[in-house]
């Protein structure tokens, strides 16, 4: 009995830590998720415009999990979104992962450079990103026509309001939460 | 109330205060907002020069160009794209999709743009039209895949 018990090996149980981020991660992409759809669901206030209320959760990832848990909070949130929203492999979904991953890498680039940058700038770079992002896809992948670009300067002076809307409210969450984890 | 407040911490902000921003965050505010309106301006200069001119594209190709009719002519072009044919009217009210086979309907949703610097994008046909001035300094080397007035 004693020898059997010798070959079973135990594997090492994940730290406390560990699996408070997995929680507070996974806590993170559900919400994302569910603005991803909520927002879906709005009316629309122009063809190429949203509000990108999912930012928020991944800036909130940023600040409370680091960059690689930004990066995938944004993948997760556009792949399990478009399912709920019939999206999945369309022209959308695949310009909403560039916009979504574009912003991601810009949020990660300036954080790691420039770590006293406030929330709502960090934003108002994202959510220029973002849109930048999607255009370069359009015009890559679909139109391929340069002109599609007359479009982007009243979209991108949109962007920078809810780009500071959306840094304003992850920067008063972030207030909120950051003395409990 | 009091004990409804015992809760909050004594360095709390509140969203107004959020919502103000740093310094910093206004003056990188302005500065883009100033650089995105001059670009703007820029464009609309530069397209506004000459007679407005709708211009039909699939992908690269210029299927289409029509300069915008001043009396009651309504041109109707028919132009087949990455997953059918958008029907596209040419009025004095301006340019606009009259039908498309893609499922968002983005497109008909735009309505008429007679505006240089308006564009209007099906991305599921790859379908767009540009209103811009027509200079033919500039357009005359332009060759033409489909219809062409």
């Amino acid at each position: 009995m004693e020898e059997i018990d010798k070959n079973i090996s135990i594997p090492p149980r994940p730290s406390l830590k560990s699996l408070e981020d997995k929680a507070i991660w996974l806590s993170l992409v559900l919400l994302a998720i569910g603005l991803h759809v909520f927002e879906a669901a709005l009316p629309n206030l122009g063809p190429w415009f949203k509000l990108g209320l999912a930012n928020i959760m991944t800036l909130l990832a940023l600040m409370m999990l680091g960059a690689r848990a930004a990066f995938m909070l944004a993948i997760a949130r556009v792949f399990i979104g478009s399912i709920f929203i019939g999206t999945l492999f369309t022209p959308t979904f695949f310009i909403s992962l560039a916009g979504a991953l574009t912003a991601a890498t810009v949020l990660v680039v300036l954080y790691k450079l420039f770590p006293r940058l406030s929330l709502i700038s960090l934003s108002l770079f994202a959510a220029i990103a973002h849109m930048s992002g999607q255009f370069i896809t359009v015009e890559t992948w679909f139109i391929q026509q340069p002109a599609i670009y007359y479009l982007l300067p009243p979209l991108l002076l949109l962007s920078c309001f809810s780009g500071w809307i959306n840094g304003a409210i992850a920067s008063y969450i972030w207030r909120q939460l950051k003395d409990d984890i | 109330m009091n004990e409804a407040n015992n809760h909050l911490k004594t360095d709390e902000v509140s969203f107004t205060q959020c919502l103000r921003g740093t310094w910093v965050d206004r003056i990188l505010l302005i500065t883009l907002l100033v650089g995105i309106a001059l670009l703007w301006f820029q464009i609309n200069q530069t397209l506004s020069r000459g007679i407005p001119t709708a211009y039909i594209y699939y992908g690269e190709t210029l299927l289409a160009k029509y300069p915008l009719p001043q009396d009651n002519n309504i041109i109707h072009v028919d132009a087949k794209g990455e997953i059918g044919v958008s029907d596209i009217e040419i009025s004095k009210l301006g340019v606009r999709f009259v039908s498309s086979p893609c499922t968002t309907h983005y497109c008909m949703l735009a309505g008429h743009k007679k505006y240089t610097g308006s564009v209007i994008a099906c991305v599921p046909n790859h379908i767009m039209v540009v209103v811009r001035g027509f200079d033919e300094k500039t357009d005359k080397n332009i060759t033409f895949d489909a219809i062409s007035e």
